[in-house]
């Protein structure tokens, strides 16, 4: 975190549907961690890309993902105005990256208030986008849930371990329908397909 | 009848745009704009505290005893040397920036528009010594990266901060030349990515001419594939060095 807060013990979401209740917060960080594989041809991998997705108490929907899909620097999102959520810049390995190096993408939510629920996902890009099998348990991966709250647990951890196959990965959702935020861990891995029906506001990286 | 439901599609990512940071501290927001302007302060400060008012010359004609006083000003972007010589009051000559034209006759005036001429190499050479936009951001023998070229692309398509970066700077260095090379990812067989790389290389050297500066400055060529980075989208790149 940038400002000083004492993180609390963590709390891990083990298995498909343990859920946790998050504490009143001003800064959210979601991050995903990956441990890097050659991938092939000399090549690391996967490309694992961070995204959130959302539906509206009003119904909208809507998302917040790499810029690269529709070449819009807003799909990142902003902090500090709606949808206050940011993504930070798409990660890629480094050059002197090697296999065994971590990699991460990391986001940012200011607040909950408009959303009904708020998707937690993952895309493995490469192979989605050459329509290869994919599965997300073989990385390592995880994603972490931290926020500058006080006055509960504000140290959260999800595994991305599901071996289903799938080019996207809905590790996690944070339920805000009651007003009160629960994290819960999802784990659902499918087709673009699937998550084009299952996921709102999914068709922003979709064609 | 069972309807078959319309495939979906990944949209395929150019990571053009991704590299444009996203601000996350809300005092980087205030701190990068500060700093520009900051620098901006110093560079255009910098420019007029050292530029000189004027120059004045006593320029010997002929080796005689007649004198032709030179004077640049240099209040006006068009400069102008008039020049006023003993015994030759009515003869005039006038000198504007970078060109010479001669209104007195040129087999008199010419020793005095030389040394007007050197007076302007003078005045320019000051100029390039103090004043720090001139400073290069780019270090020699060191590669780089301006632009990710989306799969199977050879065109510049998207607008990108570290290319119009380098237009600048050489707009700012008219003496610097670069060298550009291009490259592809892995995909494909090597002359095609070889032809590809070429037509990418082409791509920067063209948008570089069309924004101004001369190809004799320019030069390029297609290196084919390349496995340096890890992602293919990396690898699908062009970038520079300086060449002289």
């Amino acid at each position: 975190m940038e400002d000083e807060v004492k993180l609390k013990p963590k709390v891990t979401l083990k298995r498909k549907g343990d859920t946790a209740e998050v504490a009143t917060f001003n800064k959210m960080i979601v991050t995903l961690n990956w441990t890097l594989q050659d991938v092939g041809n000399g090549e690391l991998g996967p490309d694992f890309d961070l995204m959130a997705y959302y539906k509206k108490k009003d119904g909208g929907e809507g998302g917040i993902c790499s810029s690269g899909y529709n070449q819009n620097v807003e799909d990142m999102g902003h902090l500090d105005k709606f949808p206050w959520m940011e993504l930070n810049q798409d990660t890629k390995p480094e050059g002197d990256s090697k296999a065994g190096d971590s990699a991460d993408e990391e986001m940012k939510i200011a607040k909950l208030d408009d959303f009904k629920e708020v998707y937690i996902c993952v895309i493995n890009y490469d192979d989605a986008i050459d329509g290869k099998p994919a599965t997300f348990g073989n990385y390592s991966g995880f994603v972490s849930v931290v926020t500058d709250s006080e006055s509960g647990d504000n140290n959260f951890e999800v595994p991305l371990d599901s071996m289903d196959q799938g080019h996207v990965a809905v590790v996690c959702k944070i339920d805000n329908s009651t007003g009160r935020p629960r994290l819960i861990n999802e784990n659902r891995v499918m087709s673009l397909g699937k998550f084009a029906k299952e996921v709102p506001g999914s068709k922003l990286i979709l064609e | 009848m069972a309807e078959l439901k319309k495939k979906v599609t990944l949209k395929r990512k150019s990571e053009t745009v991704t590299a444009a940071p996203v601000p996350v501290k809300k005092k980087n927001k205030l701190l990068i704009p500060l700093i520009i302007i900051g620098l901006l302060a110093i560079v255009i400060g910098g420019y007029f505290l050292l530029k000189p008012s004027s120059t004045e010359t006593m320029v010997a004609v002929d080796g005689s005893d007649q004198q032709a006083t030179t004077q640049v000003s240099n209040n006006n972007p068009e400069s102008s040397v008039q020049v006023s010589e003993q015994g030759a009051a009515n003869d005039q000559t006038t000198v504007a920036a970078g060109t010479i034209e001669i209104s007195s006759e040129e087999t008199e005036a010419q020793p005095i528009a030389n040394q007007a001429n050197k007076v302007q190499e003078t005045k320019d050479n000051q100029q390039k010594e103090s004043n720090p936009s001139l400073v290069l951001p780019y270090q020699k023998g060191k590669s780089y990266k301006v632009y990710q070229f989306p799969f199977g692309v050879a065109d510049y398509s998207q607008p990108n901060p570290e290319l119009d970066k380098l237009v600048s700077v050489l707009k700012q260095n008219p003496s610097v030349k670069i060298s550009i090379s291009a490259f592809t990812d892995n995909v494909g067989d090597a002359d095609y990515n070889q032809a590809l790389s070429e037509q990418r290389a082409k791509a920067i050297n063209d948008y570089l001419v069309r924004n101004g500066i001369d190809t004799s400055r320019l030069s390029y060529s297609g290196k084919g594939i390349s496995t340096t980075y890890p992602s293919k989208a990396e690898n699908r790149r062009a970038e520079f060095v300086l060449s002289n």
